[in-house]
């Protein structure tokens, strides 16, 4: 058994950070305020690798950005911040129409090996836009739910030689959990199982994971056995891991925090459903459940997305279905 | 002098080629019905901006100079003509032939992406620069404050040479940029900014080459721009007349034909006697012949398709294939 140690989530992120640029002189921070940030990632990042590793901008991020894309291009691997998710839009012409276009329009000759971090959640800028970006080919989108996940993945981002964006759930900065001493990655792509069940399967990433497990002890005073599968990665999300799952349960609760329309849960429940196998073992109706189509602020967040009761509300809802 | 003289007439041959790839490409689009992007009397701005760089530099030439900075950067006809007719893109190398790839279609985009591959150069300690075109219009954009306002901060070995033809698409400067004065934007970011004549081959490699020393010796971005004018309408054929939306177009247009880059050129090849009318003449014969064959070369390779879609998904996670 692996040594571990008791880790917050924003301090497996710095982590990863510090080890991943000892590791390789091309890795290198960009972003707004990384110098001297009082975000836990960054912190001391300066002191020890010196200017030309940890870069700060104006307040640009489309040039953030591009900037790394065309750093990626020549040889660099940036680990840009965009500070919070909410600020994505500003780039989106250059994470949408450059940054992976470069890698299949050169047919691989031309590489961006770059990492998008960003934040979301909780405060000012709680938005995600998880389900915007997972829409661009070539993109992989990550969001770990545990500090073992954040800091291995985080690693794994940061050898990828594609684009990844990185979302980081400001709510779990502060949550403990075990993370090897050891240096060890996370693979991108595959799920987690966080609790066995057989009789339904909820598919959850980010914060949503801990509020489907508490919903699934809910359930289970209930006479309902709860499968929890952490997505971990949303793009390439572990299709193979959730169909093994329909194959016990039968039943299919997607639950995200951004929004529903158009929300990465309806291309996760049309994906598995599209598949005649998969179709056929469903017991009743897929369901959904994720942040109501309003503007998202701090003063209603928990009103807009997913809690766990209405995560528990979806799980009976397609019980009941015939 | 910035251009030596036995390299002057190779120049002056690469302008020649642009101007005859562009003279013949508008004839046979026009003629099957579809457009052409002409850098039409734009030879010295970009020429002069591309010609002669080191094998690693990188060069970013805005969309409607593609073409022409191909040629410029010395690669053959068929490369730059493969790229433009849908047949399989030759500029896959893009570290080898160090031209920044044409993904997407926002020219401002460009500048941002320019100055990170400049960053590159500087975090690594060397001493390649990038030289980026954009047009007039791009001053407009977002990417294009943002992305030199970064090169400056952060003092990247980036030239910027905006080819100033006066007009975007049928919107003449005075309606995008109140000052139609796109080197005076330079001062904001407290760069240099330059303007010279842009169809004098000589002033554009003086002010270039000026630009490329400063970025080499760690002193960061400069503006170049090129005043010219748009000889044509924004694509050929271009249905609207300039007249229309540039009261006085036409006159003013012959007033920069008595400018034409090439001419000027030539007149120095004569006067110094480099070169003779007939060899001139000739020069044009021959290049004429080289794109002929070049064109129907690459006409009569296979076009893309599906295979080719195929081969892009494969990269597209990158460490494919």
């Amino acid at each position: 058994m692996a040594k571990t140690v008791e880790t917050t989530f924003g301090h497996a992120l710095h982590e990863a950070l510090r080890e991943e640029m000892a590791r390789d002189g091309a890795v290198f921070a960009i972003g707004e305020d990384m110098r001297h940030s009082s975000n836990e990632p960054m912190a001391g990042l300066v002191e020890q690798f010196g200017e030309n590793r940890v870069i700060d901008t104006p307040i640009a991020e489309s040039s953030i950005v591009g900037a790394a894309i065309g750093a990626a291009m020549a040889g660099m691997r940036p680990v840009a911040e965009v500070m919070y998710a909410e600020f994505l839009p500003m780039a989106a012409n250059q994470l949408a129409n450059y940054a992976s276009n470069f890698q299949g329009r050169t047919y691989g000759e031309a590489t961006v090996p770059m990492v998008v971090r960003t934040r979301f959640g909780r405060g000012a800028h709680s938005h995600v836009y998880d389900s915007w970006f997972a829409h661009l080919p070539g993109w992989k989108i990550v969001m770990p739910s545990t500090p073992h996940d954040a800091k291995g993945m985080l690693k794994s981002a940061i050898r990828e030689d594609c684009p990844v964006m990185f979302f980081e759930h400001m709510q779990l900065y502060r949550e403990k959990g075990p993370v090897p001493v050891d240096d060890y990655t996370v693979p991108i792509g595959p799920a987690e199982v966080r609790r066995e069940g057989s009789d339904v399967t909820v598919v959850a990433s980010g914060l949503m994971v801990s509020r489907s497990l508490a919903a699934a002890e809910t359930l289970a005073g209930e006479g309902i056995d709860t499968e929890v599968i952490d997505l971990r990665t949303l793009k390439p999300w572990d299709r193979d891991a959730v169909a093994r799952s329909l194959g016990k349960t039968g039943r299919l609760v997607v639950v995200h925090e951004s929004w529903t329309t158009g929300g990465i849960g309806g291309e996760i429940v049309a994906r598995l459903m599209e598949d005649a196998d998969i179709f056929s073992m469903m017991r009743g109706a897929p369901a959904r459940s994720a942040a109501l189509d309003v503007p998202v602020f701090d003063g209603l967040l928990e009103h807009i997305i997913p809690d766990e009761r209405r995560i528990a509300d979806a799980v009976r809802g397609v019980i009941k279905t015939p | 002098m910035t251009v030596k003289d036995d390299e002057l007439t190779d120049i002056y041959q690469c302008m020649l080629r642009c101007r005859v790839m562009d003279e013949r490409m508008t004839e046979i689009r026009t003629s099957r019905g579809s457009k052409w992007l002409s850098s039409l009397g734009c030879e010295a701005a970009v020429v002069g901006s591309f010609w002669g760089l080191r094998k690693d530099d990188i060069l970013s030439p805005h969309y409607r100079h593609y073409a022409c900075g191909l040629l410029a950067r010395g690669l053959p006809y068929d490369v730059s003509l493969a790229q433009f007719m849908g047949r399989r893109p030759q500029v896959r190398r893009w570290a080898d032939y160090g031209m920044m790839p044409r993904v997407a279609g926002s020219e401002g985009s460009y500048i941002p992406i320019s100055a990170g591959v400049a960053l590159a150069s500087k975090l690594q300690g060397k001493d390649n620069v990038v030289v980026a075109g954009c047009g007039d219009g791009s001053t407009g954009l977002g990417d294009f404050h943002e992305g030199l306002n970064l090169a400056a901060v952060l003092d990247l070995p980036l030239v910027l040479v905006s080819v100033n033809n006066g007009v975007y698409m049928h919107v003449p400067i005075e309606s995008f940029l109140r000052t139609g004065d796109v080197a005076g934007m330079a001062s904001s970011y407290g760069i240099p900014g330059v303007a010279v004549n842009g169809n004098d081959l000589f002033a554009v490699r003086r002010a270039v080459e000026d630009a490329i020393v400063r970025a080499r010796a760690g002193d960061g971005p400069t503006l170049v721009e090129c005043r010219t004018f748009r000889m044509g309408g924004h694509w050929e054929p271009d249905s609207v007349d300039p007249e229309t939306y540039m009261p006085g177009w036409r006159r003013e247009a012959e007033v920069w034909r008595a400018r034409d880059p090439l001419g000027l050129v030539e007149r120095v090849l004569l006067e110094r006697e480099m070169c003779s009318e007939k060899q001139i003449t000739k020069m044009r014969a021959d290049v004429t012949g080289e794109f002929e064959k070049a064109y129907a070369a690459v006409e009569s390779m296979p076009a893309m398709g599906a295979e080719d879609v195929a081969e892009m998904e494969n990269h597209m996670f990158g460490g494919g294939g």
